[in-house]
């Protein structure tokens, strides 16, 4: 078999030795270079926005259902606090009122956007921006320990003025009679009978709220934490599930099936919904077929035949479905 | 700057020239190029984590190239007619011979192949790849890209005739 040589290194006519230099020479317009690049590094940028923000809102479909119901849940309990308070014309149960409308009001309006999205499974937090443990409880400590100062001040200078009952030491000792007054005259019905637990939203509020407040405080910030950081998360995410992938096919391409399925299950565990599924599926495959699992090997090939009906590596699978059955005969 | 975008900064900067080259010489209008190109980056930023360097750069670059270049043959829109289109034979005939750039008649030329014969006959005397890279790039047999090389030869030496003949009756015309 005689190498041709080029045309452009041997005696052909002259025009075409000319055109063909064209070719060779022929550079983009000057200018173009720089502003093709700016379109690119736009449009790579939305293309990775994109497919965080559907992998995101793809992932938490479920969590907006539960969020929505907890939201509900919120407005609701503000509903009651405020329909307690506005039948009552003292400050305390205004503040109380108040307060839990705004609390209901925020969690609902705050898990709402949340369910767009809550926590997936290989979304981490990480810990430059998000609030550590220690400092989310430290905060909300602060936070109901403001509620409850509140809370006492009110109400100790209303059962100041209504009886000279002192209530300095803690929201959850005020004497009963006097909630139990302060209740009676605001809603001119007697509950002396009813049990001073639940007949008086000063009696027993602040744990409780500080309880739930804090509760939902922590998945209001954990929600807006991953709002503001989800994207870039995610592009990482699929970063490192793609350099887990390159190891896997290092592994098998150096025979190492065990370390290629370990590696697998590690890619499961980490991203069970990850953005390299059919990827995945042809190296478990392949692993299985080189780690001897021929019957595994069968059935996963089975399996992605089912559920990539349309791939590009329907024929490869088929082969190694091949070669697997043979080397089982 | 990420990491990524660096990377891909680096490789458009080395290698913007080659596959403007590559895809104008596979077919892709001059005008269409920018967006060619755009197109083919976007590909290799999504890609380019997971290449191994198995294949060589210039190689996968091809493939890209070659993927784009047919993908836009394909679309209806950019399948621009020729201002001579609605002439008759002897309308065109009588037009005064314009003078192309030698970059234009090679592009006419080059359209009068295949697309099999255009890409190797292309990679082969225009960017310079040998035979086995060839081999390798359109994953065929060395016996197959010269025949295909002897085959795209032919043709574009065909079409050159057909050029030069035409430009001898024009002149012909002209002179009368």
């Amino acid at each position: 078999m005689t190498v041709p040589s080029r045309l452009l290194s041997s005696s052909v006519d002259e025009d075409v030795q000319r055109w063909l230099k064209a070719g060779v020479d022929w550079r983009p317009a000057s200018g173009e270079r720089e502003r093709i690049w700016q379109a690119i590094a736009g449009e790579a940028g939305k293309v990775a926005v994109a497919l965080a923000v559907a992998e995101v809102a793809r992932e938490s479909t479920q969590v907006a259902a539960s969020a929505g119901n907890a939201a509900t849940s919120g407005l609701l309990g503000a509903a009651r606090a405020a329909s307690v308070g506005a039948g009552s014309t003292k400050l305390a149960l205004v503040v109380v009122a108040l307060k839990a409308v705004g609390v209901g009001l925020g969690i609902g309006a705050g898990l709402l956007v949340g369910g767009h999205a809550v926590s997936s499974h290989h979304i981490e937090r990480p810990a430059a921006t998000a609030p550590t443990p220690a400092t989310t409880a430290a905060r909300l400590v602060e936070e109901s320990a403001k509620v409850n100062a509140q809370i006492r001040t009110s109400g100790s200078a209303q059962a100041e003025r209504e009886d000279s009952v002192p209530q300095e030491s803690n929201p959850a000792t005020i004497p009963s009679s006097a909630s139990i007054r302060v209740s009676s005259e605001a809603t001119g019905t007697s509950r002396a009978s009813e049990p001073s637990t639940t007949a008086h939203p000063l009696h027993n509020p602040a744990p409780l709220t500080a309880a739930e407040e804090a509760q939902q405080l922590e998945q209001r910030t954990a929600t807006q934490t991953l709002l503001s950081t989800a994207p870039s998360m995610h592009h990482d995410a699929v970063r490192q599930e793609s350099r887990l992938v390159s190891m896997v096919r290092s592994a098998l391409r150096q025979g190492r099936a065990a370390s290629a399925l370990e590696t697998l299950s590690e890619l499961d565990q980490r991203y069970p919904s990850g953005q390299l599924g059919e990827e995945r599926a042809v190296l478990r495959i392949e692993a299985a077929v080189l780690g001897g699992q021929s019957g595994e090997a069968s059935r996963l090939a089975e399996r992605f035949v089912e559920r990539y009906p349309t791939s590009l590596n329907l024929d490869h699978i088929r082969e190694v479905a091949r070669v697997s059955r043979r080397s089982k005969q | 700057m990420t990491s990524d975008t660096t990377n891909l900064r680096s490789l458009y900067d080395a290698e913007f020239p080659f596959v403007c080259r590559t895809l104008f010489q596979l077919g892709v209008p001059e005008a269409d190029i920018p967006d060619a190109v755009q197109e083919v980056f976007l590909v290799v930023s999504r890609r380019l984590a997971e290449f191994e360097y198995r294949a060589k750069l210039r190689t996968w670059l091809y493939r890209i190239c070659a993927f784009v270049a047919r993908g836009r043959r394909r679309l209806a829109h950019v399948r621009r007619e020729s201002p001579y289109d609605d002439l008759d034979c002897d309308e065109r005939l009588s037009m005064e011979p314009s003078d192309p750039s030698d970059l234009t008649v090679l592009n006419s030329l080059l359209g009068q192949l295949n697309s099999e014969q255009r890409e190797v006959f292309v990679l082969f005397e225009i960017e310079g790849w040998s035979g086995p890279e060839l081999a390798e790039i359109l994953e065929c047999p060395l016996p197959t890209v010269y025949s295909r090389l002897r085959l795209a030869r032919t043709a574009f030496f065909a079409a050159v005739d057909r050029l030069k003949a035409r430009e001898q009756h024009l002149m012909r015309k002209v002179q009368l």
